[in-house]
């Protein structure tokens, strides 16, 4: 064995050493690309690379939630460490963060989980849209297809409504105290709502529209805010502090504006439902009225089938009643004729008695008085000769 | 009052003389204000027509001009 050798152990303390001892290696920050990104056990594990070189790095107690990935530019700040056993070299990551428009992400994170904290975007802070919008004021560009869509859009649904824009910078680090100011001018001014919006653009460009000037100006405004900045998968500070979001500024513009043709329709349809159901109704009415009118008339008919038939019956027994009289009367006519025929005197007188006239008592004539006495075939008159009785 | 107000009275309206579920009298005085209704909504439809203005700070003098 070469005495100048030294073992493998030595040799990577040996370098360990000189890594642990060197300050200039302290709390470095490096910038790089994230690739091979992985977590095991709560340690994440990735490689940080740039054109020429790559570098291992561990972050211990990684938390899941944040949003690194392969691809992004980050800014590792932490020590280099010589593993002994493996004889590698590996980067223990005390602080990842964004670089560049990372960076910008990491500002806007931070910037939301501080709002939110303070109950910017609380939803029961959040105001409703006005029903009947007259004027909407819009904090926008003068330049460019963003108030032109606004106008085009409100105009083809709704005719009436005002549109005053308030024109601002949109971009650029004074942007921000110009959308503020916007903002806090139409809160005291005769719109009805106001409308934040801006074009799609890179983060950057979108950075006045996440700063907390903007947050706050919307957050102590009275009127209701939607905000439509960027495009539909952008989401802004000004997007969460707003009382609707809209997604782009032309879903905002239709977001205020009533739809006059779908009233009109609506309106032409209930007009033709009213009248209809007017015309059922009295359809309906007449029906019924016709319906009671037939009941009645049947009812009616019955009432005088029946009382005509009444009307027969009492005439046939009335008749029968006087048949029924006339035939006992007459039978008792009958019967008081053959009465009369037995007590008439003519009836007697056949018999062989005669009839003195004028004379019904002896005490009424003397011996020698005439009378006159009618026989059954003629009269005679006779003398009184003997008178017997007590006179 | 509101145009969806009055539209929701509207259908409500309707809905009753649809049924038939109504005196003769009640249903004359409910078609009577549905009219109403609809001339009230119709007018609202047809109102003027909206101006597109710019704000204007000129020294503090704020003025409103029209834009486009």
């Amino acid at each position: 064995m070469n005495d100048k050798a030294i073992s493998v152990s030595r040799f990577n303390t040996y370098i360990k050493q000189i890594f642990d001892a060197e300050e200039l290696l302290f709390d470095i920050k490096i910038y790089g690309e994230i690739s091979g990104f992985q977590i095991r056990m709560g340690t994440a594990y990735f490689t940080i690379k740039d054109e020429n070189a790559t570098l291992p790095c561990i972050v211990f107690d990684y938390d899941c939630n944040l949003p690194f990935k392969n691809g992004d530019a980050v800014i590792i700040t932490g020590s280099p460490k010589f593993y002994i056993k493996g004889g590698k070299l590996n980067f223990y990551v005390k602080r990842l963060e964004f670089a560049g428009l990372g960076a910008l992400y990491q500002q806007f994170i931070d910037l939301k989980n501080k709002l939110e904290n303070k109950g910017y975007f609380l939803p029961e802070l959040k105001k409703p849209i006005p029903e009947n919008i007259k004027r909407v004021g819009v904090v926008s560009s003068s330049d460019g297809a963003v108030i032109q869509d606004i106008i085009n859009v409100v105009r083809r649904r709704n005719k009436s409504i005002d549109i005053v824009l308030y024109p601002v910078r949109v971009q650029g680090n004074d942007a921000q105290f110009d959308i503020a100011k916007g903002i806090r001018f139409f809160d005291n001014y005769n719109v009805d709502l106001i409308i934040i919006a801006r074009g799609g653009g890179s983060m950057e460009d979108l950075q006045p529209f996440n700063t907390e000037t903007v947050a706050d100006a919307i957050f102590e405004t009275n009127k209701p805010i939607v905000s439509a900045v960027g495009h539909e998968t952008d989401f802004s500070i000004c997007d969460f502090c707003a009382d609707i979001r809209a997604s782009t500024p032309s879903v905002a513009a239709e977001l205020v504006s009533l739809n006059t043709i779908e009233m009109k329709q609506r309106l032409t349809m209930n007009s033709t439902r009213l009248n209809q159901s007017i015309d059922k109704y009295v359809n309906s009415v007449i029906k019924y009225l016709n319906d009671i009118t037939t009941l009645l008339n049947i009812k009616y008919e019955r009432y005088l089938d029946f009382i005509i038939k009444d009307i027969v019956r009492s005439k046939e027994k009335f008749i029968y009643a006087s048949s029924y009289y006339l035939e006992s009367t007459e039978h008792n006519l009958n019967l008081k004729d053959g009465k009369l025929t037995k007590l008439n005197p003519a009836e007697i007188l056949k018999l062989g008695y005669a009839c003195i006239r004028n004379v019904d008592s002896i005490k009424k004539i003397e011996v020698g008085d005439s009378i006159d006495a009618i026989l059954k075939d003629g009269e005679i008159t006779a003398v009184v000769k003997t008178i017997k009785g007590v006179k | 009052m509101s145009f969806k107000d009055m539209e929701k009275e509207l259908e409500e309206i309707i809905e009753k003389l649809e049924s038939g579920d109504v005196e003769f009298e009640s249903a004359s005085q409910l078609f009577q204000r549905g009219a109403e209704l609809v001339k009230q909504m119709h007018n609202k439809l047809q109102t003027e027509k909206g101006k597109v203005t710019i704000i204007k700070n000129e020294l503090g003098n704020i003025t409103e001009e029209n834009f486009n």
